[in-house]
Parts: C-alpha cells; sequence; structure tokens
C-alpha cells in the first residue's frame, strides 16, 4: 500500500463520487417535480465540478504515488477493498467529467421534456460511476463502477433517444457488456495470481507470457470496443446518433476515454510483455481506425453519424500515441483524450442546439445558417477548427505530440497517419462549408433563432479550453509527466531486466 | 527604437476592432491599420537579431527574427497590404476586410519567425483566411473553387508539417534556417515540397490560376503578391542552393508562359504570368549564389509591385464591366484611360523595359545563371523572357485595352474609370514601379546582399530594347493566330477533376499523355474517387460489419425465441422438463459414484 | 473623311516609327560593347539579340496554337459536365 499517499484532510473523492448518488437519491424521493429536477442536477454537478478544483491544486506535481487515496476494508475474506486514489493519468480525466456534466445538464434544460426527473437520475448516477472508474484502485470496484455505467446509459438512449433507440440501445449494452465479461474472466485470473483484487500491487509482475497474452486480449477486447477501435466500431454511429444531445456527449466525451484509460492503466504495466508484442498490429489497427474513420465520415449526410465516426479517426491518434511507447506519443495520447473530449463534446452540443430548433440531423437540412445565427457560426467554426488540429487549438498540440512520437518510434507509420490529417481537414471543411454558407439551394433558415444565453453560457467553457491548452499546454501537460515519466521507466526497466533474463 | 513591433499583431488586432468601427470612421480606419503595421516593420528594418522569444512546452518560439532577407520581404509585404486595402475601401463588408488581414498577418508571421512551429500556425492561418477571398467573389462557381483550393492547402500544410516533425526527430531543434541540402533527406523534400506547393512549383501549381482567376476583385491583388511571395521567403530561407529548384523554376517558367499566352481570361493570365514569373525566383534560389538570391528577393519585390497594378487593372475592368474574357472585352481605352494607361505601366515593368521595374531585378537572375555555369538554365530563362513580353507585355495591353472592339454594348456602357481610390492605390503602384525602375539604388540596398549589380549598363539597355522591340515586330506580324477565342486550356487539375474522362482522353490525344505521365500518379488521389470510396466504406460499414453483428443478434434473438417456447409457461411441460432434468442428474450422478 | 484621314495618317506614322525604331535599335547593337558574352554566337553574330528575340517570339506563339491544338483547347464548362453515379456536388 505504500503507492498511496492516503488522504487525512477532506475526504474529496468520496464527495466526487457520493454527492451525485446522494443527489439521485433525493431526486427519487422528490420524484416528478421536473424543475426541482433540473436546478437540483444543476447545483450538484456545478458543486461536484468545484469541489475538483482543490483536487487540482492539492495535486502534487512531482511525486508519482496515488493522491488524494482512500482505503477502506469492504470484504476481506475475499480481498476487496474499497481503494481510491488519483495520478496523473486519472486527475485530468476526472476533471473533464466534472466539467463536462453541468454543460450536459445545461444542454438538456429544455432538450428533454419528458420523464425529467428520470433522466436527471440517469445523469447522477452515471457521473458518480464514470468518476468512479477513473479513480478505482481496487479492480472489483472498478469493474463495478465499469458495469454501473452501462444501465444509466442504455436507459438514456432506450428511454430519450431517436426513432431506432431500442436497436441502438440494445446493441450499446450487449457490445460493451460481451467485451466486459472478458474482463470479467480477466480480473479473476488475476486474482487468482495475486491473491489481491488491488491494482497497484498487480502491475510489473512476473507473469508467464501466455498467461500475459490472454490476460492482455481479454483486456484489450473491453478496452478496444469502449475506444472504439477498428473494427469493434460499429455500435458508436447507431449509439451516438440515436442518443439524446447530453447522451451523445458523455458517450464521446467520457466514455470512450474509459477505454483508453483502461489501455493506459491496465495494459501497459500490468501485461507489458504482451503489450510489446502486439504494440505494431495495434498501431497499424490505429492507423486504420483514423483513415476508415475519415473515409466514412466524409460519406455521411448525418452530422451526429458524421462526428461519430470522427471520433474513431480521433481515438485512432489517441492508440497510436499510446503504443509507440515514448514519452511524447503518451502526452499526446492523454492530452489528446482531454482534447477530443472537450472538442467532440462541444460539436455534439451545437448539433443538438440545430436538432432543437429544426428537428433533424440531416446535413441538408441544416446549411445557409451562417448569416441568420452568427453566434452560432462562430463557436461552430472555432470548434471545428479544433477538430482537424487547426494550430492555435488544442487538438493540434495533442496531434503533434503523437504524431512526433510516432515518427521517433517508426516514420512509416506517421506517414501512414498524415492522410487521416488531411481526411479530417476534408470532412470538417465539407461540413463546416455546407452549415454556414451551403450551397444555391439552402432551406430557408430565416426562422432559425441565434443562441440563447444558456447555450452560450455552455459552449463558452469548451471554448476557452480549446485555446488554453492550444495555447498554453503546459499546465496540463505537467499534471500528467510525472506519472507518465514513471510508467515509461518501469517499462524500460522492465524491457532492460527481460533483456538480462534473455541472456 | 530598439523594440520589435510584430506588424501581424496590428493586423489581427485592427481585424478585431474593424467591426466596432462604424461611419465615417471607418475608411479612415481601414487606412490607418495598415499603415500602422507598414510604420511598424519600418521600425523593425532598423533592428536585427531575434526578439519576441516564447518558451512553449520544451522549445523556444521566436516570433521576430529581424535580418535583410526578412526586412525586404516584410517591407514589400505591409506596403502592398496598404495598397490592397486602398484599392478594395469602399468594400463595404467587413469580412472581407477581416478575411484579408489575417491573411496578410499570417504572411508577415511566415516572415519574421524564427522557428517551425510558429511557421506552421501562420502558415495554416494564410490559408484559411485567403479562402475567403476566393469565396467572396460569389459568382457560381467560387465555392467549388475555393474549397478546391482550402484542401490542397491544407494537403502541403500536412506535407509541411510532416517534413517538420521528421526534421524535428532527426535534428532535434526547429529553428527555420537553411537546411543541410548537400545531403537532403526525405524531410528535406517534403518541406521543400511543402513550401513549393504555396510557390505553385509546376505540378503542384494548378491551385493557382484555378483559384485567382475565381477571386474576388480586390482579393486578387491580395492573392497575388502574398502566397506564393512567402512561399518564396521561405523557399530561400531553408532551401537556397538547393540545385533541385533550378530545374523546377526553368519548368515553371517556361510552363506558365505557355497557358498565358493562350488564355482567354485576363485574370488567369496574370494568375499563369505568376508560376512564369515565381519561376524565376526559384531558380534563383535553387542557383544559390549572393547574386542569384539578390536577384530572387529583389524580383520577388519588384513583382509584387507590378503584379498588384496589373490585377488591380484588370480587376477594374472586372469591377466595371463585369466580364474577364478577352472575347468580351478590347477596344477599352476609349472608356478607361487612366486605367489603361496605369495598367500599361505595370505591363511594361514586367516585360522589363528599360525605367520599369523588372529590368533591374530578372537580369540579375539570369546573370547569375550564367555565372554558375548554369548555361541552359539562364538560356531557357531569357527564352521565358521574350515570353513575357509577349503575353503580358503585348497581348494583354493590346487584345484588351487596343485592338478590336468585341464588348457587347451592354460591356461597352458600363466600362468606364473605376472609383477614386482605386485609380490612387493604382497610380502609388505605377508609381513605385516606376521608381524603383529608376532608382533602383534603395531596392539594392535591401538586398541580402551587398551587390555591385548594376543595370544601367549600355549593353543591357540596348539588349533589352532589341528584346523588347523585335518581340513586338514578331508579335504584330503573328496576332492573328493569338486572337482571343472562347475555350478554355486544361492543366494537371484536369485528371483530379475529371478522374473518369482520363483514359477516353488519352487514347483521343496522345501527345497529352506525353506532357502529363506524372499527373497519372498524382491522380490517385482523385476527388471523385475519395467520394466513391468514401460511401464503399459507409456502405461497408453498415451492411457488412454491422450486418455480421445484426445477423449474430437475429441469430441469438432468434435462438431467444425458440427457448422461450420452453418457458411457456404451462405446468405440465415445466415438471416434465425439470424430473428430465434430475433424472438425468441423479443417472449421471450414480455412473459417477460407481466408476 | 478627315477623321479617317487622321486616323490613318496615325497608323501610318506609328508604323514608320516603329520601324524606324527597330533599325535604330538594331543599329545600336552593333555600336555598343558587350563585355560579357555567354557565348560565341553572341560574341560574334551581329544583330544576335535581335535575332534571337524574333525567333523566339515567333517560336513561342507558334509552339503555344500547336499546344491548343494538340489537345489542350476544351470547351468553357468542360468540368461540370457530369461524370456518372459517382458523382456528388464536389469537385
Amino acid at each position: 500500500m505504500n503507492q498511496l499517499l492516503i488522504n487525512n484532510g477532506i475526504p474529496w473523492l468520496n464527495v466526487l463520487v457520493g454527492l451525485p448518488l446522494a443527489g439521485a437519491l433525493v431526486l427519487l424521493v422528490f420524484f416528478g417535480k421536473a424543475t426541482f429536477a433540473r436546478w437540483l442536477t444543476l447545483v450538484v454537478t456545478l458543486a461536484n465540478a468545484l469541489c475538483t478544483l482543490p483536487l487540482l491544486s492539492g495535486f502534487d506535481g512531482k511525486i508519482t504515488t496515488f493522491q488524494f487515496a482512500h482505503l477502506y476494508t469492504w470484504i476481506p475474506q475475499l480481498h476487496i477493498n474499497y481503494v481510491v486514489g488519483v495520478d496523473g493519468i486519472s486527475i485530468l480525466l476526472v476533471a473533464l467529467t466534472t466539467l463536462i456534466m453541468p454543460l450536459c445538464v445545461l444542454a438538456s434544460w429544455t432538450y428533454i421534456q419528458q420523464r425529467v426527473t428520470a433522466f436527471m437520475v440517469c445523469l447522477l448516477v452515471m457521473e458518480s460511476a464514470m468518476i468512479g472508474v477513473f479513480i478505482a484502485l481496487d479492480f472489483v470496484l472498478f469493474y463495478i463502477f465499469w458495469e454501473f455505467m452501462l444501465i444509466p446509459m442504455y436507459l438514456l438512449i432506450a428511454i430519450w433517444g431517436g426513432p431506432r433507440k431500442s436497436y441502438a440501445s440494445i446493441k450499446f449494452f450487449i457490445y460493451t457488456l460481451a467485451g466486459s465479461v472478458l474482463l470479467l474472466v480477466a480480473i479473476i485470473a488475476l486474482y487468482l495470481e495475486n491473491g489481491t483484487f488491488f491494482i497497484p500491487a498487480m502491475m510489473w509482475h512476473e507473469y508467464g507470457q501466455g498467461f500475459q497474452l490472454l490476460v492482455f486480449l481479454a483486456f484489450f477486447l473491453a478496452f478496444a470496443i469502449k475506444v472504439p477501435m477498428f473494427p469493434f466500431h460499429t455500435w458508436l454511429p447507431a449509439a451516438h446518433v440515436e442518443a439524446p444531445t447530453a447522451g451523445s456527449v458523455l458517450l464521446a466525451s467520457i466514455l470512450l476515454k474509459m477505454g483508453t484509460y483502461g489501455f493506459l492503466r491496465f495494459c501497459l504495466p500490468i501485461t507489458p510483455d504482451a503489450s510489446m508484442l502486439l504494440a505494431t498490429p495495434l498501431l497499424w489497427l490505429s492507423i486504420a481506425g483514423i483513415i476508415y474513420g475519415g473515409f466514412t465520415a466524409l460519406a455521411q449526410q448525418d452530422m451526429k453519424k458524421l462526428i461519430a465516426y470522427s471520433s474513431v479517426g480521433h481515438m485512432g491518434f489517441v492508440t497510436l500515441g499510446i503504443f509507440v511507447f515514448n514519452l511524447q506519443g503518451l502526452q499526446g495520447a492523454m492530452l489528446q483524450m482531454i482534447n477530443h473530449g472537450i472538442t467532440t463534446g462541444a460539436l455534439f452540443l451545437c448539433i443538438g442546439m440545430i436538432y432543437e430548433r429544426n428537428h433533424s440531423r440531416e446535413l441538408a437540412h441544416a446549411t445557409g445558417l451562417g448569416p441568420h445565427m452568427p453566434w452560432f457560426a462562430t463557436f461552430v467554426t472555432l470548434f471545428s477548427l479544433s477538430a482537424f488540429a487547426f494550430p492555435g487549438t488544442n487538438s493540434f498540440i495533442g496531434e503533434f505530440l503523437v504524431l512526433a512520437g510516432t515518427f521517433a518510434h517508426k516514420p512509416f507509420l506517421a506517414l501512414a497517419a498524415i492522410p487521416g490529417a488531411v481526411l479530417a481537414a476534408a470532412y470538417m471543411l465539407r461540413m463546416l462549408q455546407k452549415i454556414i454558407w451551403g450551397g444555391v439551394n439552402n432551406p430557408d433558415q430565416s426562422g432559425m433563432k441565434d443562441l440563447y444565453l444558456r447555450e452560450i453560457l455552455v459552449l463558452a467553457p469548451l471554448l476557452l479550453f480549446v485555446f488554453w491548452i492550444g495555447l498554453g499546454p503546459q499546465p496540463f501537460l505537467d499534471y500528467m509527466n510525472p506519472t507518465l515519466n514513471e510508467l515509461l521507466r518501469q517499462l524500460h526497466e522492465w524491457q532492460q531486466g527481460q533483456q538480462l533474463t534473455l541472456n | 527604437m530598439n523594440t520589435f513591433i510584430h506588424p501581424s499583431l496590428l493586423l489581427l488586432g485592427g481585424a478585431l476592432l474593424l467591426p466596432l468601427v462604424r461611419g465615417p470612421l471607418r475608411k479612415f480606419y481601414l487606412l490607418l491599420v495598415p499603415l500602422l503595421a507598414f510604420a511598424a516593420v519600418l521600425g523593425n528594418s532598423l533592428l536585427s537579431g531575434h526578439f519576441a522569444i516564447f518558451p512553449f512546452m520544451e522549445w523556444q518560439l521566436v516570433f521576430g527574427r529581424v535580418d535583410k532577407l526578412a526586412t525586404a520581404f516584410a517591407l514589400i509585404m505591409a506596403l502592398v497590404t496598404v495598397l490592397a486595402t486602398l484599392y478594395g475601401l469602399h468594400v463595404e463588408k467587413t469580412v472581407e476586410h477581416i478575411a484579408a488581414w489575417c491573411y496578410a498577418a499570417g504572411s508577415l508571421g511566415v516572415i519574421y519567425c524564427g522557428d517551425y512551429l510558429s511557421l506552421f500556425l501562420f502558415w495554416e492561418m494564410m490559408a484559411f483566411s485567403s479562402v475567403f477571398l476566393v469565396w467572396f467573389r460569389r459568382g457560381p462557381q467560387s465555392l467549388q473553387t475555393g474549397y478546391r483550393y482550402l484542401l490542397i492547402h491544407t494537403l502541403g500544410g500536412v506535407i509541411l508539417l510532416a517534413g517538420i516533425l521528421l526534421r524535428y526527430q532527426s535534428v532535434g531543434d526547429i529553428t527555420f534556417a537553411l537546411m543541410d541540402i548537400s545531403q537532403p533527406q526525405l524531410y528535406t523534400w517534403l518541406i521543400m515540397l511543402g513550401f513549393g506547393l504555396n510557390a505553385a512549383v509546376v505540378p503542384l501549381h494548378s491551385w493557382l490560376p484555378d483559384a485567382y482567376g475565381e477571386a474576388s476583385f480586390n482579393g486578387a491583388v491580395f492573392l497575388c503578391a502574398i502566397t506564393t511571395k512567402t512561399a518564396v521567403y521561405a523557399l530561400a530561407r531553408a532551401c537556397a542552393g538547393f540545385e533541385v529548384l533550378i530545374v523546377l523554376g526553368v519548368i515553371m517558367a517556361l510552363y506558365g508562359l505557355f497557358y498565358a499566352l493562350l488564355e482567354n481570361d485576363i485574370r488567369r493570365l496574370l494568375a499563369w504570368s505568376i508560376v512564369s514569373q515565381v519561376g524565376y525566383m526559384v531558380a534563383g534560389i535553387g542557383i544559390g549564389t549572393e547574386l542569384a538570391i539578390n536577384g530572387a528577393v529583389a524580383h520577388a519585390v519588384v513583382h509584387i509591385l507590378y503584379k498588384s497594378l496589373l490585377f488591380m487593372g484588370t480587376g477594374a475592368v472586372l469591377y466595371t464591366t463585369g466580364q474577364t474574357k478577352f472575347t468580351e472585352l478590347g477596344g477599352l481605352w476609349r472608356k478607361m484611360p487612366a486605367t489603361c494607361g496605369l495598367t500599361l505601366i505595370g505591363c511594361l515593368s514586367i516585360a522589363a523595359a528599360p525605367c520599369f521595374a523588372a529590368y533591374v531585378s530578372k537580369s540579375m537572375i539570369i546573370n547569375a545563371g550564367f555565372a554558375a555555369q548554369q548555361n541552359w538554365a539562364a538560356w531557357l530563362l531569357m527564352f521565358a523572357a521574350i515570353g513575357t513580353i509577349l503575353y503580358n507585355g503585348l497581348k494583354l495591353p493590346y487584345f484588351l485595352f487596343f485592338g478590336e472592339n468585341r464588348c457587347s454594348s451592354t460591356t461597352w456602357e458600363k466600362a468606364g474609370e473605376p472609383p477614386l481610390n482605386m485609380l490612387i492605390a493604382m497610380t502609388i503602384g505605377a508609381t513605385l514601379c516606376f521608381l524603383v525602375g529608376v532608382a533602383p539604388g534603395y531596392l539594392y540596398s535591401a538586398l541580402p546582399f551587398a551587390t555591385a549589380y548594376t543595370p544601367y549598363t549600355a549593353f543591357h539597355l540596348v539588349e533589352t530594347l532589341q528584346l523588347l522591340g523585335f518581340s513586338a515586330l514578331a508579335f504584330f506580324l503573328l496576332k492573328g493566330l493569338l486572337a482571343p477565342k472562347d475555350v478554355v486550356y486544361v492543366d494537371i487539375d484536369w485528371f483530379y477533376r475529371q478522374g473518369g474522362r482520363a483514359f477516353m482522353w488519352l487514347v483521343r490525344n496522345p501527345l497529352q499523355w506525353l506532357d502529363w505521365a506524372w499527373g497519372e500518379l498524382y491522380r490517385s488521389l482523385a476527388l471523385p474517387l475519395l467520394m466513391l470510396m468514401a460511401r464503399f466504406s459507409g456502405w461497408f460499414d453498415w451492411h457488412i460489419i454491422d450486418g455480421i453483428v445484426d445477423g449474430l443478434a437475429r441469430t441469438v434473438r432468434g435462438l431467444g425465441g425458440h427457448l422461450r417456447l420452453l418457458q411457456s409457461g404451462q405446468m405440465q411441460y415445466i415438471f416434465f422438463q425439470v424430473f428430465a432434468l434430475a433424472a438425468l442428474a441423479l443417472i449421471t450422478l450414480t455412473l459417477f459414484l460407481l466408476f | 473623311m478627315k477623321q479617317t484621314g487622321q486616323i490613318i495618317l496615325q497608323r501610318g506614322v506609328v508604323l514608320a516609327l516603329f520601324y524606324a525604331a527597330l533599325v535604330g535599335i538594331a543599329i545600336l547593337s552593333l555600336v555598343v560593347e558587350n563585355h560579357h558574352p555567354h557565348s560565341w554566337l553572341e560574341a560574334h553574330l551581329p544583330f544576335f539579340w535581335s535575332f534571337f528575340a524574333f525567333f523566339a517570339a515567333v517560336i513561342i506563339i507558334c509552339l503555344s496554337k500547336w499546344l491548343a491544338k494538340a489537345g489542350l483547347e476544351a470547351k468553357p464548362g468542360c468540368y461540370d459536365l457530369p461524370l456518372g453515379p459517382a458523382e456528388e456536388k464536389k469537385p
């Protein structure tokens, strides 16, 4: 347990997990009052966001142990404990989650008109589960939170979704569950090997090669479906298209990151040999995802599907950065996780705003909006610039670092990823040009009202981060550097250790 | 003044505040901002060294590297921004001015930057703001043309980025300086290609006539000066002496000239002329000696002067008559004498007539070619110079302003002198062309290397007069052959615009194949093909991959449906199943115990 | 009549002046010394640059017409004709 820095002050992490649950309980008691539900959820999520601030400011950027940790025994006979903690990898993801949540609530203010309380309960339970996933340091706890997310998400799509919601929600649920079942098998196998569910204790152990490979493949399936990596991605377009705006935003911004978080937190330290062995095929799979995502996005007429496929491409860059095993790649991957969460979340919010007005996701119905909605046009232009990594925006830094890391590892791979960048520009610009100027046959958009104050409040913080990370990424990199350096150091030590045993 | 003021900040700040400035103050503000930027550049010209250095992650970003090369380009860019803004002073839409200033800001940023990261930022800024100048023509073709332009420039930017990253990985830093061109690596080629695309190096040049012919009347003035010359600066900084550039430059000079001579659209003719003239600059950079670089820089400076003047003149024709084709114009000197006269000065300048602009620069490059033993290049450039005289010094003025009047009555009615601000801008441009032609001393002192070159030798004078006079003779004897026809001339971009017809066309026109064999490879990025692949991927994804998944799901559901029958709820069936299972278990247990 | 007369006169005068100038330039070329001839031809052939300019111009004009006929020419709007079902609104 020396990897933990136990928190003896205010239990911030417990608050972050517990507060939304408490809010959900309150809503269950006062069921049925829509306005009260909205305001309470907003207050709770804002409070949660504020509680992240002490976490960020109190984070020690020099140590590599898990900070703000809590340890309570839970089921001693099975060595299951309640252990939570943050380090460089998880703290930014936790911050992203708590930031996005109030924005989702605000975006759903008028979007959701039926069963509002139930919706808000789902959102709160999801927030709790999502934060729990990122901070859990006990495998069973992690698994519980991981599965806990599925049900509210399923409900979000199935109840408040679009025309094909039952199809999309079941598909999402079963796809993810299929992966998680194997995850459970892997967890139990690791427990049998180690005698504990405590995650840091499982890292950097001498498991047999075959064992490592099987555990890695089990992890890989679960996380690859989540990321989503090609070809395990087909649940994503369906789920995104049918989900309500808040659902899409959470799916894109947070849920997808859990897959890559899983790769970083589990695959690399627990099964390093297998990771390094399978790195090359995984890198090529990432490239395939980048290019494939780009091509399919270019063909789309439905805006949400376009962004969904673009997510496949963007997450391809993240997995590319992870499996090159150097600092810049990892930094780029971590940063891209945050960037993608911000940018894609913002784009889904924008599309949701169009949808609220003209009830269509078709690009053809949304052309020529620029002259009538100048605020909207400005926001969507800037977010689109970020989506294809225009210099000065957040994604440029992330992509630059990933490409730099890939070039250092295998230059040919990076050159193969370059068309992906051009494709990203192509489909984003196509969408942007159509939305803002359209062509000669624009539908009559004069009835479209420009953004309300609430909507501007939703988009503004995201825009702030787009440029903050783009122009001054150092503070964000400072959070992740110690953990990433430590991870790499241990990886290299492991590699050298393996070399010695071979010789 | 010892402080460095970045003119791009002034332009960007001015652009940001422009929407707030209305009423009579607007015209004054529109002139003030570029003038301030020019003043800042003038102030910076007294400095030398690295300024505005900011640490960014693990690098040092240098936003203010000042030396003679940078100063020369910055001065002319800032100057042309003033002239072009003056030319478009009466344009109402604020967005057009904002786009133009962001474009100029990007260019000045590239010129002053000292590292590749900030270069890339400004490079993309240039690409993204200049596309608006194409879109603002609002013609039927403008949207598609702009989109093509943007895509090609994004591709160029990505190639440049790949080069920067590769270089960073092998060299370890991002300083923007002369690369090791004696041993070119992959990254050297990539960076050169990235710069070269913006410089419209053949075969990456098709975007230029495509977009510049389609730009708005005042946008074209910005466009003609900025993108290509900034690329020339970048090439001069990073690739000076890279010998392949000599070949590329000569090819550009010749390629552009034939298209220009044939072209029916007055502004596309000028656009091809840009390809040709930038060829001189690229060749000069390739030669790499002091005289050659001086010549390239001098030619870039005067080129901006006379090309902007020429675009201003033809822009005035476009603005008043709405026409840009020779077949719809002609004999306009009667109705627009001042425009005609000022444009003529531009034509004389590009033809390198004595006392006018290019006279003092073109020959520097050619002489440098001879001095560096690149005789073949120098002779071909000389040959191309005749071509320049033909299409720009003779064909353009003759068929546009003099000669046969092919205007329709409406065109003739509309033709007239453009508004005063446009005329003033043109007059200033023409005066500068003349001044730099008769007194090149100031220009020469701004060049990166000290030079003892004098253009006004008796020999050079007579040589030039012979060139001018006898090409004019040939022109007037053969001008029937050059009469304007309402046709277009296809270029390499034909392949990526008409991918499907390439084969049929090849069969019919074997000569074309010889010229464009290179284009075949390039064409594998054909846009229709791209869309086809995109649609296939979408179909594949939905029907194949998903089909398997859905098929599996349906099978499972079917199984579930069958299994459900077992749970029909009828008691007898349930009892039967339970007893059957129990019996099976009992038998198995007994057998197990027995054995 | 007088106007046309004036015009003809102008044209005639212009032409005469032009030819006179050409002759004058040609003679000048004989007089002026060439310090840096770039080739044997240039040093020894009188009126070198005049010939160069004239013949280069003729070659360029004829070559360009030949290239046009060889297939560079196309009707305006040739890019806008539909390709087939694969065509989208895009370039």
